[in-house]
């Protein structure tokens, strides 16, 4: 009997506490963010409801106690919106990247004594900044690529948090682009082409390794290509204006049907087992 | 054991009746704030065809060269591991990454390897693909244990399914879970395809459909009319589910938008390389970034074709194949998809799992080639708490046996189950209600 009072108000007390976060809960919800129980207490992400949240949700997030992760990437919440995570002392990570959030929000973290990750990848802190990262004594984890945080800046957060990982990215100029204009590497391989009016000579294609089939058409006018399917059916893939060459992903033992514009057959090639050029002669 | 069939979030979600058994434990956890944080999403490669742990993780330099090989070692960032001298650039990120060099099964056919080392559990005799008694893959198992919003698949294969000579082999698939959580097949929109032959079902999504809004609306409705007419049965209500994530997907979302990769930088695009190994793995970034809980990449041609083509199945010219190739695909891919999600600062809540049907044997055979060795073989972990820069058990002088922490596939699933905050000692039902321990290994102490 004892037991079972117990358990009643052990299920009162539960459902007082489920009750007031429901409230609290759906209005998280109904602006796309999402709370789910995690080892440790609760997780609130936004970053994947494809809502407008801004400043003012983060009235209902603050008033949720227990809160360990809190996911804002790429939301529109700004610094002004940080004032109201400067209580959450229960917050371990904190998501900001791609948010509007500068160097002014930082202030708001300074009492977040559990916080170890904070992400500002994408935002526009600074220098300025630096000194109120500092504060965050915490941090095992700080994420600050591409911000305008500059060299100098790095320096003094490392020699300041020295146990702290900073994360700073890989500059991206650095990245060479392919050259989109560059010439295609022709081939040294050649099929052959089998120069024929009738359709019906081209035979169907059988399955092989895949290569690729550089086409190049020496004539004088358009020519359309075509492949001959494993069932013998006609797919067009285009065309090809005189003197132009272009890339063709193929398999070998495939067979290229090449017409003229008015579907009348000039002839085929069949693919070999490498990469190899096809001269329309 | 209520919570065995249900996820994360709808224990919290559930009735009062739930709530007075949650909200106390989630009081009780806040007290120790030390709780580790659990991995949000996964990735897992598969190196289908079986990789050379010589030729790559477990190199052995200071044997017979009929063993050694080819190859040099070189240098990791952590001092005292050494990788095959054609992963420079993962080299770089050995800090990241746990290898296991001391795995070790009795399966010495691809199927039956596979099936072992993507499952956690030792194949039934006479196993066969689609089968609804096989046991899940890791994917498909992680999947189950996840809530994603709507129109995200729990769990999506890039970039082709696993074949054998024409023949799909079973593994990859949801097994007893039910086809509702069999990872969805997605093409990569881009890159350079691996040589050989790679197969597709009819079921793959290939979402650069250019279909607009309203004929997709035109043809839902045109279909739910058809099936007033039809009717429905229980197979029929799955493909229509597939079908309704389908379009919901189309219809634009969050995952449409990372399938596109057109809406990558290009400088990102080109760090992981114009093949389709590389864009396969930023497409799996961009997913996981997207919400979808787990996609697994297969990392070369899809079908085996008796050893030929870009597979890791290397009877013959082994040396020739990982150099030209095969090596250099991957450390490039995966060296940049541990840059890409560290400096993103997703590679905490991000679990990089490394997986292969079994080792290569430590003889080179007549044909400049290794062939299947399951009695000792190595594979990784990086990201998603794990802790990086160690090597966990070792194979002997030659590669050939385990000397130090023997472990099986079913080990390297519970770890990777418990980084993933899975119980993996639970059991789960199947559709007939049988119940099925999800796991038979003891995570590793990797954490």
């Amino acid at each position: 009997m004892k037991m079972l009072a117990t358990l009643i108000i052990v299920n009162l007390l539960c459902t007082v506490i489920y009750g007031q976060s429901t409230g609290v809960r759906s209005a998280i919800e109904k602006s796309g963010g999402r709370v789910e129980a995690i080892p440790g207490g609760l997780e609130v992400s936004f970053h994947l409801g494809r809502r407008n949240v801004s400043d003012s949700d983060l009235i209902h997030v603050a008033s949720l106690e227990g809160i360990v992760v809190l996911n804002l990437k790429k939301t529109n919440i700004s610094s002004e919106g940080l004032a109201h995570l400067s209580k959450m002392y229960t917050l371990r990570k904190l998501h900001l990247e791609l948010t509007n959030v500068d160097d002014a929000g930082l202030k708001h973290l300074s009492g977040l004594t559990k916080l170890h990750y904070l992400n500002l990848f994408g935002t526009e802190v600074s220098d300025n900044g630096v000194n109120e990262l500092l504060q965050l004594k915490s941090l095992t984890h700080l994420y600050v690529w591409e911000t305008m945080i500059s060299q100098n800046g790095i320096r003094k957060l490392r020699n300041g948090l020295p146990t702290t990982k900073i994360v700073t990215g890989i500059n991206l100029a650095t990245i060479v682009l392919p050259d989109p204009d560059a010439p295609v590497v022709k081939p040294n391989a050649r099929l052959k082409f089998v120069a024929t009016q009738n359709i019906s000579d081209a035979p169907k294609s059988t399955n092989g390794e895949n290569i690729e089939v550089v086409f190049e058409n020496t004539r004088n006018h358009k020519i359309k290509i075509i492949w001959i399917g494993y069932d013998g059916k006609l797919k067009a893939y285009g065309e090809l204006a005189a003197g132009a060459s272009r890339t063709q992903n193929s398999y070998e033992n495939n067979t290229w049907l090449i017409t003229d514009m008015k579907d009348k057959a000039l002839g085929y090639f069949i693919c070999e087992d490498q990469r190899a050029l096809a001269i329309i002669p | 054991m209520f919570q065995l069939r249900y996820t994360r979030r709808d224990i919290f979600q559930s009735t009062v009746a739930a709530a007075g058994l949650t909200v106390p434990s989630v009081m009780h956890l806040q007290a120790s704030s030390a709780v580790k944080l659990s991995a949000k999403r996964c990735i897992v490669v598969y190196c289908w065809g079986g990789i050379s742990h010589y030729e790559s993780w477990d190199p052995k330099p200071d044997a017979l060269s009929e063993i050694r090989g080819e190859f040099n070692t070189i240098e990791t960032n952590v001092s005292g591991i050494r990788f095959s001298e054609h992963l420079p650039l993962m080299s770089r990120h050995a800090e990241k990454m746990a290898i296991v060099r001391s795995l070790h099964h009795k399966q010495g056919g691809h199927q039956q390897g596979m099936y072992h080392s993507i499952t956690g559990h030792a194949p039934p005799p006479g196993l066969k693909a689609l089968n609804r008694t096989n046991s899940p893959s890791l994917a498909a198992l992680i999947g189950r244990f996840q809530d994603p919003h709507s129109g995200t698949p729990n769990a999506v294969r890039v970039p082709y399914n696993m074949y054998d000579n024409g023949t799909l082999m079973a593994g990859e698939y949801g097994g007893w879970l039910g086809s509702d959580y069999d990872p969805i097949l997605m093409r990569t929109p881009a890159g350079r395809p691996f040589r050989g032959v790679s197969r597709y079902t009819s079921r793959e999504l290939d979402l650069k459909l250019n279909l607009d809004k309203e004929r997709i609306l035109k043809r839902q409705a045109l279909q739910s009319k058809l099936e007033r007419v039809v009717g429905t049965t229980t197979e029929y209500d799955r493909l229509d589910r597939f079908r309704q994530m389908a379009a919901d997907m189309l219809l634009g979302s969050d995952v449409r938008d990372a399938y596109n990769l057109e809406n990558e930088d290009p400088r990102i695009r080109a760090m992981y390389g114009d093949h389709i190994g590389g864009q396969s793995m930023l497409l799996a970034r961009r997913l996981t970034e997207a919400g979808v809980p787990v996609v697994q990449v297969c990392a070369g041609a899809g079908d085996l074709a008796g050893g030929g083509g870009e597979n890791w199945d290397t009877h013959r010219d082994n040396f020739k194949k990982l150099k030209d190739s095969l090596l250099p695909i991957f450390d490039r891919s995966v060296a940049a998809l541990f840059t890409d999600l560290e400096m993103r600062g997703l590679l905490e809540e991000t679990l990089v799992v490394f997986l292969t049907d079994f080792g290569r044997t430590p003889k080179i055979n007549n044909n400049a080639g290794r062939d299947h060795y399951p009695a000792v073989y190595s594979m990784a972990l990086a990201g998603g708490g794990i802790r990086g820069g160690q090597v966990f058990g070792s194979s002997d002088a030659n590669g050939a046996l385990p000397r130090d922490n023997p472990c099986t596939p079913g080990d390297f699933h519970a770890t990777v189950l418990k980084a993933m905050g899975i119980d993996p000692q639970i059991e789960l039902n199947d559709q007939f209600d049988r119940p099925f321990q999800i796991c038979n290994g003891n995570a590793l102490p990797l954490f």
